[in-house]
């Protein structure tokens, strides 16, 4: 075990290295970039003695490296500082990462899922017909414009025919649901996403371990198990109707699914994101299909799921995690509309609102969490890389 | 022939008959191609179909006052007019500039700092690697379109040139010139460049002559991608009016939607069509050369 954990030692290392250099070059960026500071909004209100005197009292007309000295010092204590507001601005982004993480973690995983798989049957199958219809489909989804996207999702949501009121014909009142909730609708929807989000990991992981043991049945059922889980389990606890109102049908106060519906966020995250990883997988998998091990493994006789799940897939998949990962902070541009558009509140609103206002301190705090969080699935996936490869982990020895 | 070339030559396999072979590249282009000839269009329109009705036709200024608007598909507005009684047609023709625009100058930036930073941190190694791999570790770490709304918000001067550039030096000095470094490191354990160095090449000579080359067809798949992820970004931008009110594929979504129901609460399905499909075809043929690239440019994948 010595050299796995020097390989994360080292590795851990390089990565706050990583995050010193991009903290800096986004300090340096947003505090310098903008036409404004914080202190303009005083202007309106009560002139420029108000205005400068708002500048004197945050802090802004200090040097530009005595400001950066301070934000390091309050992130080498943990901690994000507090906004120009008099907010902790670690406390308002843990009130949005739930409804990302319900969005985006959730949405990550199904469009990696759908991705995979679509790309794995296209390579492997090698039908023209096929080939043609997933890959012009995937095409025209990954160009869509997100905006459009999310206006036509929205229009055949509200839709007649598509709308539960149409068809139930009973009368929705959400006051009458809220009534007895002793919790508001932001307090639901947090803890629906983080609950909805480990439900999903915890059945991957379920799914891996099955997979191993060769458990088809607990590797096929583990999914939908988890997700049913989660819903009795609201069900169960008499949230049903407050979670269905806060997860479908949200703002729209009736049976029909509309703007604000997080559930149609996620779709649209969904397929925005799905073509790409359809694409790579499908590469990574012709590329193994030609290999040694591939033939004589037919050749022993080995089903063809076998070979393409157990064998070529292991294979294949590892480096599209990576781009993935590697992609995070670019598939989330497409996120950061689809959360504004359905005014969620996630990470994305706080974003929008702390530009607008010119609180360096908040957008800086935003910036650094998705760092931290895309830096920290780097580390998962270089760790997982180690693990199945003892090459990489043994070449820290030399 | 010099032993070094032959030692090349069955390295570096042909490309270019290959990605021509791919059915993506092919469409691509001819999608591309499509765009250009159809943005080259406008002016022509202008002086030649569309001259009798200037005061009409201007994509700025322009007003039937012959419709009702927005008004759907007819003979002299084939695209339909939209709520301020523009040709949609013009409209789209002339937004469509300041998307290639983008195009054109995001490309350069990012296949020059791509191919230097990834060649000279696989050539030098030591320290200039791991200054030019942290600091690209760093960059890609920066959402290109966050940079973006937090340079454009409130500025009135920000516009494609701006757009271009930051998008091409995020992701050229960032995860395209990641992608470039990691081919270009196993380049240089390649048995050519040892027997051009033993020949007496210098840093000029190995880059230049055997490097670049056999990066061309990455760096030019990842230069695509970036130029994708601009375009898609340039259009969002214009859709949360960051872009200084230029007009724009992205604006002419937004007004679309905006001004959808105001007089009579329909929706301008022409002009929004006109603008998202665009959106779409634009940045699919950049994203199909790329795929297609990708695809042929890997060596074990045979088609």
């Amino acid at each position: 075990m010595r050299p796995l954990l020097r390989f994360v030692a080292v590795r851990s290392g390089l990565a706050l290295l990583t995050l010193f250099l991009f903290v800096t070059t986004a300090f340096f960026f947003v505090s310098t970039v903008m036409p404004f500071d914080y202190a303009t909004q005083f202007w309106f209100s009560g002139g420029t003695s108000a205005m400068l005197e708002a500048r004197e009292r945050l802090g802004l007309n200090r040097p530009l490296w005595e400001q950066y000295l301070s934000f390091l010092g309050d992130l080498t204590t943990g901690g994000l500082g507090s906004s120009l507001s008099g907010e902790s601005v670690g406390a308002l982004v843990a009130a949005g990462l739930p409804t990302t993480l319900l969005v985006f973690g959730t949405g990550g995983v199904v469009a990696f899922l759908l991705g995979s798989w679509l790309g794995k049957l296209i390579a492997w199958r090698q039908n023209r017909l096929l080939v043609g219809a997933a890959s012009t489909l995937s095409v025209f989804l990954y160009s869509a414009f997100p905006p459009w996207l999310v206006f036509l999702l929205v229009y055949v949501g509200t839709t007649p025919l598509v709308s539960l009121r149409f068809w139930l014909d009973m009368p929705y009142d959400s006051q009458a649901i809220w009534r007895d909730v002793p919790f508001g609708e932001s307090d639901l929807l947090r803890v629906a996403g983080i609950s909805l989000f480990l439900a999903l990991v915890v059945s991957l992981l379920a799914r891996g371990w099955a997979q191993r043991r060769e458990i088809p049945m607990v590797g096929i059922l583990a999914l939908p198990a988890a997700l049913i889980g989660v819903v009795v389990a609201i069900v169960l606890l008499g949230y049903g109707q407050p979670a269905l109102d806060v997860l479908v049908f949200r703002s729209q106060r009736s049976y029909a699914i509309g703007p604000g519906s997080p559930i149609l966020a996620f779709v649209a995250f969904v397929l925005l994101a799905y073509g790409e990883i359809m694409f790579v997988v499908r590469t990574g998998v012709e590329a193994e299909l030609g290999e040694d091990y591939v033939v004589t493994a037919r050749a022993k006789g080995l089903s063809p799921e076998r070979v393409l799940n157990r064998h070529i897939a292991r294979n294949a998949v590892l480096p599209v995690l990576s781009r993935t990962f590697t992609g995070v902070p670019y598939i989330l541009t497409g996120l950061l509309v689809i959360e504004s558009q359905f005014a969620l509140p996630g990470l994305s609103s706080l974003f929008f609102g702390s530009v607008r206002t010119v609180d360096t301190p908040l957008v800086l705090g935003v910036l650094v969490v998705l760092g931290v969080v895309t830096l920290g699935l780097r580390l998962f996936l270089d760790l997982l890389h180690a693990v199945l490869d003892p090459r990489i982990r043994l070449g820290f020895q030399r | 022939m010099t032993s070094v070339s032959l030692l090349r030559a069955r390295a570096v396999r042909p490309l270019r008959g290959r990605a021509l072979a791919n059915p993506k590249v092919v469409f691509g282009c001819v999608l591309l191609g499509l765009i250009v000839l159809a943005t080259a269009a406008h002016p022509l329109l202008l002086r030649t179909v569309w001259s009798g009705q200037p005061a009409v036709y201007h994509p700025i200024t322009g007003f039937d006052p012959a419709l009702s608007h927005p008004a759907g598909p007819s003979v002299s507005h084939p695209f339909g007019t939209d709520a301020l009684g523009r040709d949609v047609l013009s409209l789209l023709l002339f937004a469509l500039r300041s998307s290639l625009l983008v195009a054109l100058v995001a490309a350069p930036t990012i296949a020059v700092l791509a191919l230097l930073s990834g060649s000279l941190a696989a050539y030098y190694r030591g320290a200039v690697d791991s200054v030019l791999s942290h600091f690209g570790e760093a960059l890609s770490l920066f959402p290109p379109a966050v940079a973006l709304i937090i340079v454009g918000l409130g500025r009135p001067d920000f516009g494609p040139m701006t757009i271009a550039l930051i998008y091409g030096v995020l992701f050229g000095l960032g995860p395209a010139a990641t992608v470039v470094r990691s081919r270009a490191l196993v380049v240089m354990t390649k048995p050519f460049v040892d027997a051009a160095t033993v020949a007496g090449g210098g840093a000029r000579r190995i880059i230049g002559a055997h490097l670049v080359p056999d990066l061309l067809p990455l760096t030019a798949s990842q230069t695509m991608s970036g130029v994708t992820g601009a375009l898609i970004a340039q259009a969002l931008v214009e859709f949360l009016s960051a872009a200084g009110g230029k007009l724009g594929l992205g604006s002419l979504v937004y007004l679309g939607l905006v001004y959808r129901g105001l007089v009579t609460g329909a929706v301008p399905w022409t002009q929004l069509l006109a603008g998202a499909l665009t959106i779409s075809f634009l940045t699919a043929s950049f994203y199909m050369i790329s795929v297609g690239l990708r695809e042929s440019s890997d060596p074990r994948v045979k088609y």
